[in-house]
């Protein structure tokens, strides 16, 4: 009988755990919505002034955002809660987190149960806009001022039927950033052409401490992204920018080349873990532990740098990746937009055109970009002087000069989307042949030529069903 | 003369069979006392090469971080809701099953028994697939209920399993006793046989708490949305994202696994009772 | 025999309704679902008509040159981790088997793992093991058996053996229980008599403990195959597969191809095959369990 009561009583110590637990939760809850009147009283009312045609009380929005970083959310969620109210409708956000998304994405386009708005990155956009849920947004860009976004950007965004399907948020581009210091301490300059890039990268590396250059290959989206950057760099890509036909099996030889040059990078300069390296491993070993002289980032490593090992934080620059001869053909380019799926009331699409339109005054674009822990800019163009004058890009001057003018002035692509909108895109996010091939290239299960074989392979076969 | 080689040898014996122990208990601990330690280290003593054993000074920082926000919470709540529900279930129809099985003829019990066996074999990635599809057709993605049935596959027929041998060991004789003076079967189950078995009952309930606390791929899929994961799936996404934070991983890992521990101490006991008689089980 | 009458069967068969339409809606039903999926293009896209394909499921993936390579990972896997938790679960049950004292206490700490979840050690590992700040991977650079900024979870050949020790180390409690409920059951007098014939230790054990658990070690071994080569969770969480593929498994692959790749028909044709390998030890086992009813 004891043991009987001994059991009980371990049953409800758990329920009582459970009653803990739930008069606990709250109570972190409520804090953020203690906050939020605060911002809310921000001077600018834009949506205000929106002739309305419709009345949207009791309306519902459905808003979800493929962020991790808290402090990203936060902004998105502030603004979205915001502007419901400006609006009278209710507004409920939801995250995925960013390793799944493209699976939860066609789990909901499957099950019916899209939301009304996303903020999503591209590879994301492809997949909803190859399931077909997303409502084209030029009317909306035409409102908020065609001309405030850059060609190029609207251009990844746009689907075979010439529509623009989402609404350029941030922009990200891939640049090589470095530290300064190391430089200046082995009278190193900034690499011009591959040889010099693969030298400088040898001349950083000094045996165990300090690797001069990452090579990361783990399998999900990284190899992609490392492989896809030294291929613009050449001028390869996987659809041709064009026509968006396939392209990959034509360039076979190049591609080797590029490949070799990947495997030499690794072999000669690259902590020898870095095949399985994904972004927080590279962002760390060069913002926080000091282990790496150089890596290609998106520009993250500063947020990790000032969260972590403030004293990193000057000590790192950026330059652009170079092309094989000196002249870069093009470069990795990145952000994030806005999309809203397709309705059937009319009312329904008003409501989400006018708070799509709401969200793009330079303050608000200004604000997300910056919730980015660095170097998102803002993609619409009134918010970036906004952007260059806030407290926390002001030591960056050059490094957001050098990342604008490579992303507004050169040509840029993200993978598969060479010529607008293509499932191709969201399917190289999720295959994991880049990291087989890549690694088995960098540790000599296959020659370049094999590995080539390998992800020409698995990309034809995907084509062939486009 | 020879009573003293023999206790020699049993000397010896005892201390070979100590330090096998040692390693034993050494090779077991060391992970798990090695993340705690971690997660209580400030953020310098981390990363510092070479590793200490012993943080300098010890900290609550990736404590105070995890539970910053209401995430980790939530991911929290949800497994302990799914555990939850899917511990009564068992319990109430595992129970039920077992009883049946073991103190009924019928045509088809054999069958039925046999069904339970195959699905306790049954591994969770050969339902993935249908299961998802189910579900995602179903639209209950969104919401537990596809975890919960999901669970429960994996749980009920390893419950009725464990419970079957508690049945067993009674008396036939009670029970016929009842009948004959009377009483319905519900009854001779409820006020006779059932109160005789309910530690087994419990013990079995928390086995099945602690499996669906700690199941994964079922969870990882079957749920759809951030707000609504569990616990292992939410700190399986701290290690993949595009940051990692080594010391809130390891609290997180330490506050998971410390409640499975506990509640199992609870229960072993009968949990190795049960486990123990007479067929393998699993 | 009132107690045999028409009624009292059928309120035992209503005892079991519950479970019996459970498990014929959530696990018969999806089996035979799984089936029709892998004759079918399903995707995860809900876009694409489904439409049967025949076997081109199955003959696209034998055609694949990677998955011979996985096939025979899962059997590395599989033939390792069951046979390390068996020796591992065998050593210990003696261990703790013999008089001592605190040997509840020690067997309670060694059944441990058998609770903790797979993602706590995959995470553990992966920090001992992070080529930079583990401290196991600093051990093992330090006496030379790893090169500098090395970690084995990034080398093609150990870190198959690194998952594997893992699963070992989750896994060996269970058998060690039943082995420990085994050992017991053997008569002591068998070891009594063998010590008065003259016969050492490893004679006993050999010719009496091992020949008494040979049933245990059988019905053991068919039914940790099937827990282990359809295991997903610790290898998707310590290596993902790689690195190069070295330690992709079929349930690894049927993961990737169905919410990877979005190709659900055609990882239900791989986890069809994966299905029929383990259909041969499913019906062992249940065979050898209803032998005792």
């Amino acid at each position: 009988m004891k043991r009987i009561i001994a059991l009980l009583l371990t049953v409800l110590m758990v329920f009582g755990l459970c009653a803990c637990g739930q008069s606990a939760a709250p109570a972190p809850a409520e804090a953020p919505a203690n906050n939020e009147p605060a911002p809310a009283a921000e001077p600018e009312t834009p949506a205000a002034e929106e002739p309305q045609a419709y009345d949207y009380s009791g309306q519902k929005l459905v808003i979800w955002t493929c962020l991790t970083a808290d402090a990203q959310y936060e902004v998105l969620n502030k603004q979205f809660t915001e502007l419901g109210k400006e609006m009278g409708v209710e507004v409920e956000v939801e995250r995925l987190s960013f390793n799944e998304m493209i699976q939860k994405l066609a789990t909901a386009a499957s099950s019916g149960d899209v939301p009304d708005i996303m903020h999503v990155n591209f590879g994301g956009t492809a997949q909803l806009y190859a399931d077909e849920v997303l409502m084209p947004v030029d009317g909306i860009i035409d409102t908020i001022g065609a001309n405030d976004f850059s060609e190029a950007y609207k251009r990844v965004l746009t689907g075979a039927d010439g529509n623009i399907y989402g609404i350029p948020d941030w922009a990200m581009h891939t640049s090589v950033w470095y530290r300064k210091d190391l430089f200046e301490e082995k009278g190193l300059e900034i690499p011009k052409t591959w040889s010099e890039f693969k030298a400088t990268a040898v001349a950083l590396n000094d045996g165990a401490d300090m690797a001069g250059f990452p090579v990361p290959l783990d399998g999900v989206q990284v190899a992609a992204q490392t492989l896809y950057e030294l291929m613009c760099s050449k001028g390869i890509y996987f659809l041709d920018p064009k026509t968006g036909e396939y392209i990959f099996d034509q360039e076979k030889e190049e591609a080797i080349e590029v490949i070799d040059y990947l495997v030499d990078l690794y072999k000669s300069a690259s902590p020898a873990a870095s095949l399985t390296w994904s972004w927080g491993d590279y962002r760390n070993a060069l913002a926080v532990s000091g282990t790496v002289a150089m890596t290609l980032d998106m520009g993250a490593v500063i947020g990790n740098a000032q969260g972590n090992n403030p004293e990193m934080t000057t000590k790192l620059g950026c330059f652009d990746f170079p092309g094989v001869d000196g002249n870069k053909v093009a470069s990795f380019g990145s952000g994030y937009c806005f999309v809203g799926t397709k309705q059937d009331e009319p009312l329904r699409e008003a409501l989400i055109t006018d708070f799509l339109i709401a969200l793009y005054t330079p303050e608000r674009a200004a604000e997300r970009a910056l919730s980015r822990p660095m170097f998102a800019f803002p993609s619409y163009l009134p918010a970036f002087e906004i952007y260059k004058q806030s407290e926390k890009v002001a030591d960056f001057q050059t490094e957001i000069d050098t990342i604008f003018d490579a992303f507004e002035n050169s040509t840029w692509y993200w993978y598969g989307m060479e010529n607008g909108l293509s499932p191709m895109s969201a399917h190289i996010e999720a295959t994991n042949i880049f990291g087989v091939a890549l690694q088995g290239a960098c540790d000599g299960t296959y020659t370049s030529e094999e590995a080539y074989d390998l992800i020409n392979e698995d990309l034809a076969a995907f084509a062939a069903t486009m | 003369m020879k009573t003293s080689s023999i206790s020699r040898q049993k000397r010896n014996a005892a201390i070979v069979t100590a330090i096998l122990l040692i390693f034993a208990l050494a090779f077991v601990g060391f992970p798990l006392l090695w993340m705690a330690i971690s997660s209580f280290k400030p953020g310098v003593d981390l990363f510092v090469v070479p590793p200490t054993i012993l943080p300098r000074s010890w900290s609550l920082e990736w404590y105070q971080q995890a539970f910053a926000t209401d995430t980790v919470v939530r991911y929290f709540l949800n497994s302990l809701k799914i555990a939850s529900v899917v511990m009564i279930i068992d319990m109430l129809v595992g129970t039920l099953t077992a009883y049946s099985l073991v103190r009924f003829q019928y045509a088809g019990r054999k069958a039925l028994m046999m069904g339970i066996l195959a699905s306790y074999c049954v591994p969770p990635i050969m339902l993935l697939l249908p299961l998802y599809k189910i579900m995602a057709t179903m639209g209950l993605t969104g919401s537990h209920v596809g975890v919960i049935i999901g669970h429960l596959t994996i749980t009920l027929p390893f419950s009725v399993w464990l419970l079957i041998p508690f049945f067993k060991k009674l008396p036939r004789e009670i029970d016929e006793a009842a009948l004959i003076d009377g009483a319905s079967e519900w009854q001779v189950f409820a006020r006779v046989d059932f109160p005789l078995v309910v530690s087994g009952v419990i013990s079995t309930g928390i086995m099945a708490f602690i499996m669906s606390w700690n199941e994964f791929l079922l969870s990882s899929v079957l749920v759809n949305k951030e707000a609504m994961k569990t616990l292992t799936v939410g700190i399986s996404n701290y290690i993949s994202s595009t940051h990692i934070d080594w010391g809130i991983i390891m609290a997180l890992g330490t506050i998971t696994t410390i409640p499975v521990i506990l509640l199992f101490a609870a229960v072993q006991r009968y949990f190795v009772e049960g486990m123990t008689a007479g067929a393998v089980k699993g | 025999m009132s107690s045999y009458s028409k009624r009292h069967r059928l309120i035992g068969i209503l005892f079991a309704v519950p479970a019996l339409i459970f498990l014929l809606t959530f696990v018969l039903y999806p089996v035979a679902y799984n089936i029709y999926l892998s004759f079918t293009n399903a995707s995860l896209s809900a876009r694409k008509a489904v439409r049967f394909v025949g076997l081109k499921n199955f003959t696209a993936m034998f055609s694949n040159k990677l998955f011979k390579q996985y096939f025979w990972n899962t059997c590395k896997w599989t033939f390792w981790s069951v046979l390390g938790q068996m020796l591992l679960g065998l050593g210990l049950a003696m261990l703790i088997s013999q008089p001592m004292k605190g040997a509840t206490a020690i067997r309670s700490f060694l059944l441990i793992p058998y609770v903790v979840p797979a993602v706590t050690l995959a995470l553990v590992s992966k920090w001992i093991l992070n080529s930079d700040y583990g401290i196991v991977s600093y051990w093992c650079q330090q006496a030379g058996w790893l090169d500098a900024r090395q970690s084995f979870l990034a080398m093609k050949g150990p870190a198959m053996w690194v998952v594997v020790i893992l699963n070992i180390w989750r896994s060996y409690p269970f058998p060690m229980l039943i082995y420990w409920a085994a050992l017991k059951s053997i008569d002591r007098d068998l070891y009594e008599a063998a010590t008065v014939d003259g016969s050492t230790k490893w004679q006993s054990f050999l010719y009496i403990t091992l020949p008494q658990l040979r049933a245990t070690t059988a019905v053991l071994i068919i039914l940790r195959i099937v827990w282990t080569a359809t295991y997903y969770d610790l290898i998707y969480m310590v290596t993902g597969g790689g690195p190069t593929g070295s330690t992709t498994t079929l349930p690894i692959l049927i993961y990737q191809t169905s919410f990877g790749s979005g190709q659900l028909g055609a990882g239900a044709a791989i986890s069809m095959v994966l299905g029929v390998l383990m259909l041969g030890c499913i019906v062992i086992y249940i065979r050898n369990n209803m032998k005792e009813e």
